[in-house]
């Protein structure tokens, strides 16, 4: 039986992600990367660091994966658009720092605060995981 | 390979009192460092910046300028400048009359910052944490160049090709990029053709070379000759008689720090065993007798085909100066011939 391999999708390609991309496609998962900067320069560093993931917009990392990983520093959740991953299935592997992220106002508490992703009542639909 | 120093100059508990240093006492301690490091033949002696209760150097030009005029040839430095949240101009103004006090002994490394503690102190929005870093970097770049620039940018107001001087001794300052793992920041330091240092703080060190390789060939296709693509690399790193000796020095401090500071900052709490791990062949912390430590150096350099520089992060929050100066002393006495005699 050929099954379909799965499709990850990495949102941010920093320490975490570009690792991250590299292993998964090890693991003969067909992986999607996407970053804040210029997709031909991740191209360029994906064909390098992490052979075989295809380097492309967020938007298309969000409509065309089975898994999206959130990989991006906390602080840039926000800049996301709003809705782009509902109904998919997310690990969130954000973390609250406050001396990497700043104080953010809206989250008082101590570091290693879950993100709004795994808050019940988030206004993102969709499954979680941490 | 040039053998360094970066240390910062944090709390210090005294072991024989149990209590921390006075302040102005630990700058001194930190400056008599620098003179140890000076008269042993260490190549380098960087100085951190860090905006934060346990630690002296918010200010490191002034602790260089001073530690200049203490020291006759070791080249000076920062570990690194958070080049994000100055005024380029002021920045250079400062390094260029640092190089006047040293006499062309002065380096800048400039870095993001791992740590953002100078983002709020300044006024400066972490949403910016890239921006700020390209824009400041190109200016820096062009201040370099020309005494009368003409610029303009997002983040401060234009040049109209006022005077920034003093000029520095050296006609070109040098300009070293500090980087951790993000792999756009090798990418942007390849391309700019400035020499790269890398900052480990854990792992496998080899692991970092396909980064580099990253940044060498960005270096290559903008154009940049080798000789400009140089590299070096920054780990912990102690020196003692013996591995044990070596290792049970460093880790009582190196315990407390993980476990007041690390924690604060997210680092998991260490353990010997991996603290031990991290002491073997395959680890980050290049800490032993000056044999295990030239040949852990002469083996990054072999991964890594051309190293320029190793340095060292020494600073320990329970020492003794007698343990550092030591240290020191055997970094500069006996790896550095060590690993030059293994290379040659």
């Amino acid at each position: 039986v050929h099954e379909q391999p799965l499709r990850l999708g990495i949102i941010g390609a920093g320490k975490l992600g570009m690792t991250l991309a590299r292993v998964a496609v090890e693991a003969a998962l067909e992986v999607r990367l996407s970053g804040s900067g210029d997709v031909e320069q991740l191209a360029y560093m994906a064909r390098l660091l992490s052979p075989g993931a295809r380097a492309t917009t967020t938007r298309e990392v969000a409509t065309d994966a089975d898994v999206v990983v959130l990989a991006v520093p906390f602080h840039r959740f926000r800049q996301l658009a709003p809705g782009l991953l509902d109904g998919k299935v997310v690990v969130d592997a954000m973390d609250y720092w406050a001396p990497t992220d700043g104080a953010l106002p809206d989250l008082s508490a101590s570091s290693g605060t879950p993100t709004p992703w795994s808050k019940p009542g988030s206004p993102e639909r969709g499954s979680c995981a941490r | 390979v040039e053998i360094g120093i970066d240390n910062f100059v944090s709390e210090v508990i005294d072991p024989r009192t149990g209590e921390a240093v006075p302040p102005d006492v630990r700058m001194q301690q930190f400056l008599a460092e620098v003179v140890v490091a000076d008269k042993s033949g260490v190549d380098t002696f960087g100085v951190g910046e860090h905006h934060h209760r346990y630690f002296l150097d918010s200010a490191p030009v002034v602790i260089l300028a001073a530690a200049a005029a203490l020291t006759e040839r070791i080249r000076l430095r920062t570990a690194v400048t958070v080049l994000s949240a100055d005024d380029p101009v002021r920045l250079f103004e400062q390094f260029a009359t640092l190089d006047l006090v040293s006499r062309g002994r002065t380096e800048m490394v400039l870095g993001r910052g791992s740590f953002t503690e100078a983002f709020p102190l300044f006024g400066l929005d972490l949403a910016d944490y890239d921006s700020l870093f390209e824009e400041k970097l190109g200016l820096i770049l062009q201040l370099r160049q020309d005494a009368h620039p003409h610029w303009a940018g997002r983040h401060r107001s234009p040049l109209t090709g006022q005077g920034v001087y003093p000029r520095p001794v050296q006609e070109r300052l040098p300009m070293w990029v500090g980087v951790g793992g993000t792999p756009s920041s090798f990418v942007r330091a390849g391309r700019l053709g400035l020499p790269l240092m890398v900052g480990i703080i854990g792992g496998d060190p080899t692991r970092f070379v396909p980064l580099i390789d990253l940044y060498r060939r960005a270096g290559a296709s903008a154009g940049h000759p080798p000789e400009s693509l140089q590299v070096g690399i920054h780990c912990f790193g102690f020196v003692g008689d013996t591995d044990e000796q070596a290792a049970d020095d460093f880790w009582p401090g190196y315990l407390r720090t993980m476990t007041t500071v690390g924690r604060e900052r997210g680092l998991p709490a260490p353990g010997r065993a991996r603290y031990d791990a991290e002491r073997g062949e395959h680890g980050a912390f290049f800490i032993g007798s000056p044999r295990t430590v030239a040949r852990k150096v002469v083996a990054l350099a072999e991964a890594v085909g051309d190293l320029s520089r190793f340095t060292m992060q020494m600073t320990n929050s329970i020492m003794s100066p007698e343990t550092m100066h030591h240290a020191i002393e055997l970094l500069g006495g006996e790896v550095k011939p060590l690993v030059h005699s293994m290379t040659s």
